[in-house]
C-alpha cells in the first residue's frame, strides 16, 4: 500500500473504519470510531460500578438500610423485622416482636408459611421453642414467654436455600398473620 | 444452581467486568495486582463451588471454564465483531513520533509507560526515539523505534 502524501499510516488507519491497514514495517488493525465507542462503554461501565457500590452499601443487595423491612398488622400483637433482600447461602435473620397478649397462657404459638420454610434452612431459634408442629401449610413453634403481659422478642436465624422472590406469611395461631415479600439473590 | 451455570455466570461476569475495566487493568502485573488477583479468585471461588467441595464439582467447574474459553476463541476466529467486542482493538498512542495525548489519557497511561516499554524492549532512552507506540488489545505497550533518531 503506498503512502498518500501528507498523511501517515496511523492517520489513515485512524480515519478509516475499514479495519486492517498496512504500512511499511507496521501492520495493525485500528478503528478510531470503535475505540471511542469502547471508551464510552467503559465510562458508562465505571458509572454503573459506582452505582452498584452505592446501592450495595445502602443495602439494595442485602445487609443495609434499604434492605431492612418491618411488617405488622393492625390489631395483631406481632411485628416482624425482616430483610427485603437476602442472599443465597447467607444468614437471613427474622426478628419477631411479640406484644402483650401474644402468648396466652405463657406460650406464643408462632407459625411460618410452610412454602417459605421449605426454601430456608433454620439454623436456630432464640429462645428455643418448647415444641414444633407441622400442618399442611404451616410450620409452627411454641415459645415460652415468662411474662405474657410484657413484650418479647424471638429471633429466627435462617439461611436462604432457594433463589427468587416470594411472599412470606408469619403469624400467631388463630390469626391470619402478617405478609411481606423477600427477594433472595443468587 | 447447577455448577455448570455457576461457572458460566462467573466466566461471563469476569469477562464483562475486565472488559469494562479497560485494557491496562492487570495487564502489567505489579506485586499489588498479583495480590488483588488472588483476592478476586478467593472471593469468586466460594460462589462457584457453593459448599460442594467434591472432586466432581471441581472437575465440572474447570471443564466448564476451559470449554467456554475454547468456544469463545473459536467464535472470535469466525467473527471479527466478536473478537472486537471481547478483546478490543489496539490503540496507536504514538504515531510517527507524535504523542497522542488524548489517547494516552483515555487509556489511562502516560508517557512514562511508553518510555518504560521502549526501555524494556528496545533500550531506548528518549521519547523522540519512538516512531510508533501501540497499546495492544492485551494491554501491553509495544514500541517501534525510529531508526533515524538512534
Amino acid at each position: 500500500m503506498g503512502q498518500v502524501e501528507g498523511t501517515s499510516y496511523a492517520e489513515r488507519a485512524v480515519a478509516s473504519s475499514k479495519g486492517r491497514e498496512r504500512q511499511r514495517g507496521l501492520e495493525i488493525e485500528v478503528d478510531e470510531s470503535w475505540t471511542r465507542r469502547e471508551w464510552t462503554v467503559e465510562r458508562v461501565g465505571w458509572m454503573m460500578m459506582l452505582l452498584i457500590l452505592v446501592a450495595g452499601s445502602l443495602g439494595a443487595f442485602g445487609e443495609g438500610l434499604l434492605s431492612r423491612g418491618e411488617a405488622s398488622e393492625y390489631g395483631l400483637p406481632l411485628r416482624v423485622e425482616y430483610q427485603r433482600v437476602a442472599r443465597h447461602g447467607s444468614p437471613a435473620t427474622l426478628g419477631i416482636a411479640l406484644g402483650p397478649g401474644a402468648a396466652p397462657g405463657g406460650v406464643a404459638r408462632l407459625w411460618v408459611d410452610r412454602r417459605y420454610a421449605e426454601t430456608m434452612e433454620f439454623k436456630y431459634i432464640v429462645p428455643e421453642p418448647e415444641s414444633t408442629w407441622v400442618t399442611r401449610d404451616r410450620l409452627g413453634f411454641a415459645i415460652r414467654v415468662p411474662n405474657p403481659a410484657d413484650s418479647a422478642f424471638v429471633t429466627l436465624a435462617l439461611e436462604a436455600d432457594v433463589v427468587g422472590s416470594r411472599e412470606v406469611r408469619i403469624g400467631l395461631e388463630g390469626h391470619p398473620g402478617v405478609r411481606f415479600r423477600q427477594l433472595v439473590l443468587p | 444452581m447447577n455448577s455448570i451455570f455457576r461457572a458460566a455466570a462467573v466466566y461471563l461476569f469476569l469477562l464483562v467486568l475486565f472488559r469494562i475495566a479497560g485494557k491496562r487493568t492487570l495487564s502489567q502485573i505489579t506485586t499489588f495486582d498479583a495480590v488483588l488477583l488472588l483476592i478476586i479468585s478467593e472471593a469468586i471461588q466460594q460462589a462457584m463451588i457453593d459448599n460442594d467441595n467434591s472432586m466432581t464439582n471441581a472437575f465440572l467447574l474447570v471443564v466448564t471454564l476451559v470449554a467456554l474459553d475454547i468456544l469463545l476463541s473459536l467464535w472470535k476466529r469466525r467473527s471479527k465483531l466478536v473478537e472486537r467486542v471481547v478483546d478490543g482493538l489496539p490503540t496507536v498512542v504514538v504515531q510517527e513520533g507524535k504523542v497522542r495525548h488524548e489517547f494516552l489519557e483515555r487509556e489511562r497511561i502516560d508517557e512514562q509507560d511508553v518510555l518504560a516499554a521502549a526501555r524494556a524492549h528496545h533500550g531506548l532512552e528518549r521519547l523522540d526515539q519512538v516512531k510508533h507506540a501501540v497499546l495492544e488489545a492485551s494491554g501491553q505497550i509495544t514500541v517501534v523505534p525510529d531508526e533515524n533518531s538512534r
